[in-house]
């Protein structure tokens, strides 16, 4: 057979074999590929592609290499769109308070990023609360961890990494408030370093509905 | 009595008939089982009772013009296929039971690792181009389906499902062309 006999169904194929079909919906794709001679032939030929894909270390170091990129582009389009949406909000710092909160809605988007930290900084108050990223030549990865003692585990806070004239960098929040280190709450934050400039930047945690001047910790933390 | 006799018998509501089918059905499964290398009884019982409990829901409705056999074997094996690469048990299926002899001969070693590099090549090269596809396969990789995806990348499910079909087009063309266009 040359062609799939309904093509509406037959374009889940790569979702079919990616394993992101819904539970419903694989089993009816699952019809589908055991009627349609053209897709069945397809899967069972791409088979060996979708394990390297699903299961091979390599594929997921080029994807995570090349979806992070793209995190900032999401960052500017969330941008426009308040831009677009509240242009009666001239104040900046109004402006930048409503976008936080829409990147900790995002946060999950950003949760891959967790993959190939090349540096972690602790920002603890007993080290002062200052730290250096390095800016290395071939990018990767920085973890930021950083005291949430003050924090409460059964709430959400918003956490942005700004740079000196207030502008958002990245908002890439791991929200485990229940991971500890040496017995305390922390927050982690995690950057592409390809995105920073050298320079100071300030990581602000504050509670869900608070003013954004109000931060609960502000820390500081230099890019060279 | 050959089996395309049985099958109707069975679809006419011949209960003798329809047992004796889904008897056969359950050794050819378990068989296929087997040829996979399955070993745990357990996980063997449970795909090959699923796969007749689809087979059982759908076989009368079904006029089966690629015949009837080949369309259970298929059945099985995407039984086999959810098993396998639930939980990163990853395999490759093989079909032995009906007209698919070419996926039994494994390719060597050599052209193993060959075939492995030029996927490789192929799929950054689709990846790198569109950044959609990476995004999605990143959030696949974290356990989410494509609704959840769809919604955390603001696109709708049919889009990314359009994506998702694109870029496998894609791969395949790399693969037989060796690049992208
Ligand atoms: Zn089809």
């Amino acid at each position: 057979m040359k062609e799939c006999n309904d093509p509406s169904i037959g374009q889940l194929l790569h979702a079919f074999e990616l394993g992101v079909l819904t539970e419903k919906e694989r089993e009816s794709f699952e019809l589908h590929l055991a009627q349609c001679e053209y897709c069945f032939e397809k899967f069972m030929q791409f088979q060996e592609v979708t394990l390297q894909i699903r299961a091979g270390e390599e594929a997921r170091e080029i994807v995570s290499d090349m979806a992070f990129p793209s995190a900032p582009s999401i960052l500017s389009r969330i941008r426009a769109w308040l831009l677009e949406l509240i242009p009666r909000l001239k104040s900046p710092k109004l402006l930048l308070a409503q976008m936080i909160l829409i990147l900790a809605i995002y946060a999950g988007f950003t949760n891959w990023l967790g993959t190939g930290v090349q540096q972690t900084l602790y920002l603890m108050p007993e080290r002062g609360s200052v730290g250096n990223i390095l800016m290395l030549d071939d990018g990767g990865k920085a973890e930021i961890i950083f005291d949430m003692s003050k924090a409460n585990r059964q709430k959400q806070y918003l956490i942005g990494v700004f740079s000196p004239d207030d502008e958002i960098v990245i908002s890439n929040v791991d929200y485990s408030l229940n991971t500890e280190f040496r017995g305390r709450i922390i927050g982690k934050v995690r950057i592409p370093v390809n995105v920073l400039m050298p320079g100071n930047y300030i990581l602000r945690v504050s509670n869900e509905n608070a003013a954004y001047d109000s931060a609960l910790y502000e820390y500081e933390f230099m890019v060279k | 009595m050959d089996i395309d006799d049985l099958l109707k018998e069975a679809q006419n509501g011949d209960k003798k008939a329809e047992s004796r089918l889904f008897e056969i059905l359950c050794l050819r499964f378990t068989k296929l089982a087997n040829y996979n290398s399955m070993k745990n009884k357990q996980d063997i019982e449970d795909i090959v009772q699923k796969a007749l409990i689809t087979v059982a829901s759908e076989y009368k409705k079904m006029d089966f013009q690629t015949g009837f056999l080949k369309w259970a074997d298929r059945i099985m094996t995407l039984k086999l296929w959810n098993h396998f690469t639930k939980r990163r048990r990853w395999k490759k299926i093989q079909i032995p039971l009906s007209d698919y002899q070419h996926e039994i001969n494994a390719p060597s070693t050599d052209e193993d690792q060959e075939l492995r590099r030029m996927i490789l090549r192929c799929f950054e090269m689709v990846v790198g181009s569109e950044k959609l596809y990476a995004n999605v396969l990143a959030l696949s990789y974290e356990g989410y389906k494509a609704p959840e995806i769809s919604q955390k990348m603001s696109i709708t499910t049919n889009y990314c499902y359009y994506l998702l079909s694109i870029a496998r087009a894609k791969i395949e063309e790399c693969l037989e062309k060796g690049k992208v266009e």
